[in-house]
């Protein structure tokens, strides 16, 4: 027990160091906390929302395309659904969206990456020219041309922005790879005669971890925005689910006569990448060894 | 009144853990044309103080909290950006930075870099005449063929020389007081010694008054008359340079002076004459096919048929400048890298067969700790899982068993077992080397080879890592290999030493005969180079000049001839073979017996 709690203590000691980094820049605190307000509130949505019916199939026809009220914070929709209650329920099908596909390409970016960078040779070769043919696409047009492929869904629309997205991480660790295999000590683990996986997943892939951290919190934003694009254009979520992109795409029809429907998801949309983008900053600065000397 | 002047400068930093205070100097004055030593390790707030007088520390998280800098009766910390930009920086103030390799832009050509700082300075002037002068004082530092040098980028040039132009860009705007922040660290020690000429030179010329930073005493002490000793951001000690060191009042000033005096060290040889380690004619080749130059198949011949024994409990010392191959070397022996021919029989069995038939035994056997222990702890992991690293490979210990041997090994190595949960950027250098010889240990290797140990931690831990060494090595009867350039360390602990120059060995013999009576020229020179305490004053430390050559397209006879102070026709001709003196000294100079005779008649 003891043990576990002396494990524990250099990882206290650095949050705390990471929280001091963090406030130093109002910014990207401000971004940090709106961000932990909007996590909570996706967690909770069930309990915080005021009409927790509207998400799926109630309707209320009397209440249709109100405009914003004490009712009603940010009006309703053509079937008089609450569009607040849907634009915070939003916020949890894009969160978990968004992290699962960027966790995905992370799967699958990283291994390759760290083994292209290690090794070195033909097997870079390899993994670096199938990475080429991918980057050679526009992520957006190749998540949309699988989706097509595969049917259109909410998950397929992860999945495919996963498979068009991978190939920048992948280029990214391996750059770090090449540079981290050549540190002292990788070269001391050959000596010792550590095994050469161990050596990837243990010495190298840690190492090279940071900006890949840095990148997947500001793709993270961008992979919002791409499942929003896909659910706009019909291949991403489908209705009745209250997803910000597809919500966007149905009060179009209504726009302008019924602002509320098109803005409110839209701003959702808007605060919710731009705090992911200023977290990144923040992020590269706790992650950068230079600002935590000593 | 003195010149320059430094009256209750306090300097704090501001980190997560709170403020700090980090410099806190009562009072420095500098008199005109003197040249002031300012000694302390890294940390002690040297280059802070460097920083702080011309305003450019980075401010936060650093922050000057009170005092007064005064030069030639100005006070430089109440100037406003704007006026040091103008008046002081470059035109009262040059400074010279610590790494030639990086305070050069790699994207500008050397003349560019030049003009574009004495344009700045001198308005007015026509392109012509600032190129001129450019020239001019690259000529004045000693840059062989200035012209060319203009058109070169910095990656095309050697350390001395980059560190040349440095020089010539502080000289270019006709600063009198000049602060060399360690401009020597990194350096060649024989490219030292002529940059410090170069230094004292200009200084005499242009009447300039120096403020030397070093981290060790025996770079100042033949060139500064003043040293002052800084010590936790404090000034503990000043006087004259002879006066310090030959009557020292603080005991840190005493373990300074310590650290660097050679040969202090009793050494208790443990050789054996049974034999562990062979090397036979082996050789590293690397093809270069530099296409873009059209020139292709090139082999750069990084370590040339390199033969010699190491006898068990035997400490082999490698000494020679960077680039001569002892790196290569080392990692060849360790089958790091592909040998291109020879041998090497470690322990009676043929190491690189072994290794093709995927025997790995050899790797147990054969640790090496590294130089710098700052990049050779993985920064991710946790220092149990470090030092156990090698356990984990050989031995499949369960858990408790395994920190119980990890806790022995830090016990044996000096370091608190509560380490084991700590990460390597929490320890000091020298705590991080400790840990790193106790993981080196942790397989029971028996040929431990030692890269540069101490040349990366402060000094105050150089002399203890030096004795634990010692210790360990009888405790459990290790050999070991021994690279530094240090020679107060090769004296130290080496039994044997061998010089390396261009990928060859040029001299290897008993450690005491070399170092009292060395036989090849470029051993005496280099061991001439290297300043020490008892050098004083400037003209006991000899230069040797010139580049080495390159190893992909090596002079014709003896590699060192060009160099050479005693090279006569025959040496650009044939090829020096080694040659056995006696007891074990082998010596590859065709002149060797003339020079002794001659050396004899003087």
């Amino acid at each position: 027990m003891s043990n576990f709690v002396q494990a524990l203590k250099p990882r206290l000691r650095s949050f705390r160091e990471s929280l001091y980094l963090l406030a130093r820049n109002k910014l990207s605190l401000a971004a940090f906390i709106l961000l932990i307000i909007i996590v909570l509130a996706a967690v909770a949505a069930p309990l915080i929302v005021p009409y927790p019916g509207d998400i799926e199939m109630d309707t209320h026809i009397a209440d249709q395309l109100l405009p914003p009220s004490s009712e009603h914070w940010m009006g309703t929709d053509e079937l008089g659904r609450d569009i607040f209650s849907r634009v915070v329920y939003g916020a949890r099908i894009s969160l978990t969206a968004a992290v699962a596909a960027v966790g995905l390409s992370l799967l699958i970016g990283i291994p390759l990456g760290a083994v292209a960078g290690s090794f070195g040779g033909w097997v870079d070769n390899v993994i670096m020219r199938i990475t080429d043919i991918f980057l050679s696409f526009p992520p957006l047009l190749l998540a949309i041309a699988m989706v097509a492929l595969m049917g259109s869904s909410l998950n397929n629309a992860v999945l495919a922005i996963a498979l068009s997205w991978w190939p920048w991480y992948t280029r990214l660790i391996r750059g770090q790879a090449i540079s981290v295999k050549e540190r002292k000590f990788v070269q001391a683990a050959e000596t010792i005669g550590t095994s050469r996986s161990k050596i990837i997943f243990r010495h190298i892939i840690p190492n090279c971890i940071s900006p890949v951290i840095v990148q997947a919190s500001m793709d993270i934003g961008g992979v919002i925005l791409t499942v929003a694009s896909l659910s706009f254009l019909g291949l991403g979520a489908q209705l009745p689910q209250p997803e910000w992109g597809l919500m966007i795409s149905m009060g179009r029809m209504h726009f302008p006569d019924a602002w509320w429907y098109c803005i409110f998801p839209g701003v959702a949309i808007f605060i919710t990448v731009l705090c992911f983008n200023l977290l990144g900053d923040a992020i590269r600065e706790i992650l950068d060894p230079k600002t935590r000397k000593n | 009144m003195a010149y320059f002047e430094i009256n209750n400068l306090k300097v704090t930093h501001r980190s997560f853990e709170g403020v700090k205070t980090v410099l806190d100097i009562e009072h420095l004055e500098i008199a005109k044309g003197e040249t002031y030593g300012l000694i302390g390790e890294s940390g002690q707030g040297k280059t802070v103080l460097a920083l702080a007088v011309q305003q450019l520390l980075r401010c936060p998280p650093g922050k000057i909290e009170s005092g007064e800098v005064l030069l030639d009766g100005e006070n430089l910390l109440a100037l406003s950006q704007k006026d040091m930009r103008r008046r002081v920086r470059g035109r009262k103030v040059a400074m010279i930075f610590q790494d030639p390799m990086s305070c050069l832009n790699p994207v500008f050509q050397v003349g560019s870099i030049m003009t574009d700082v004495l344009r700045v300075h001198n308005r007015g002037l026509s392109k012509k005449e600032i190129r001129r002068r450019a020239v001019e004082l690259l000529e004045e530092v000693k840059l062989a063929d200035a012209e060319s040098v203009m058109a070169k980028y910095p990656h095309q040039l050697s350390g001395g020389q980059r560190q040349r132009v440095i020089i010539a860009l502080a000289l270019a705007c006709g600063a009198e007081f000049l602060i060399a922040d360690e401009p020597t660290r990194n350096l060649d020690v024989t490219i030292q010694a002529s940059i410090l000429k170069l230094l004292r030179e200009v200084q005499l010329k242009h009447g300039m008054t120096v403020l030397f930073i070093a981290n060790n005493l025996s770079l100042v002490s033949a060139f500064c008359d003043r040293v002052g000793i800084l010590y936790g951001g404090r000034i503990i000690e000043e006087n004259a340079t002879a006066e310090l060191i030959g009557n020292p009042r603080e005991e840190y000033t005493r373990v300074l002076i310590d650290a660097v005096r050679t040969g202090h060290h009793e050494r208790r040889s443990l050789a054996t004459g049974e034999e562990l380690l062979r090397v036979e004619n082996l050789k590293k080749y690397f093809d270069i096919n530099d296409e873009l130059r059209h020139q292709k198949h090139l082999t750069l011949k990084a370590v040339d048929d390199v033969s010699f024994t190491l006898n068990r409990g035997e400490v082999l010392g490698i000494v020679g400048e960077s680039g001569c191959g002892k790196s290569t070397l080392v990692n060849t022996i360790l089958n790091l890298f592909e040998p291109t021919e020879g041998r090497v029989v470690f322990d009676g069995r043929d190491v690189f067969a072994e290794a093709k038939k995927g025997d790995h035994a050899f790797r147990r056997n054969v640790q090496i700790v590294f130089q710098d222990p700052y990049w050779s702890l993985n920064p991710r992991w946790l220092i149990k899982d470090i030092v156990a690293e090698p356990l984990d490979v050989y031995e499949k210990l369960g858990e408790a068993e395994r920190l119980a041997r990890v806790k022995e090994l830090l016990e044996m190595v000096g370091i608190d077992e509560s380490a084991c949960y700590k990460y390597p950027h929490e320890f000091s250098g020298g705590q991080r080397q400790r840990i790193a010889i106790a993981r080196s240990l942790a397989s029971n290797p028996k040929l431990v080879v030692l890269d540069e140990p101490t040349s990366s931690i402060d000094v105050f831990s150089q002399a203890q890592i030096l004795s634990l060494i010692q210790e360990l090595r009888e405790r459990f009867s290790l050999t070991n290999i021994l690279i530094s350039h240090d020679l107060g360390v090769v004296h130290a602990l080496a039994d044997r030493i061998a010089i390396m120059y261009l990928g060859k060995i040029v001299e290897i013999g008993p450690a005491e005969e070399v170092f009292t009576h060395p036989r090849h020229p470029y051993t005496k020179a280099l061991f001439d180079s290297i300043p020490t305490l008892d050098k004083t004053g400037m003209d006991a430390l000899k230069t040797l000049e010139g580049q080495i050559p390159s190893p992909i397209n090596p002079p014709p006879g003896c590699a060192f001839h060009q160099r050479c102070a005693y090279a006569c026709d025959k040496c650009s001709q044939m090829r020096p073979e080694p040659r056995d003196l006696g007891g074990g000294h082998v010596v590859s100079c065709l002149r060797v017996d003339e020079l002794e005779k001659e050396l004899a008649e003087n």
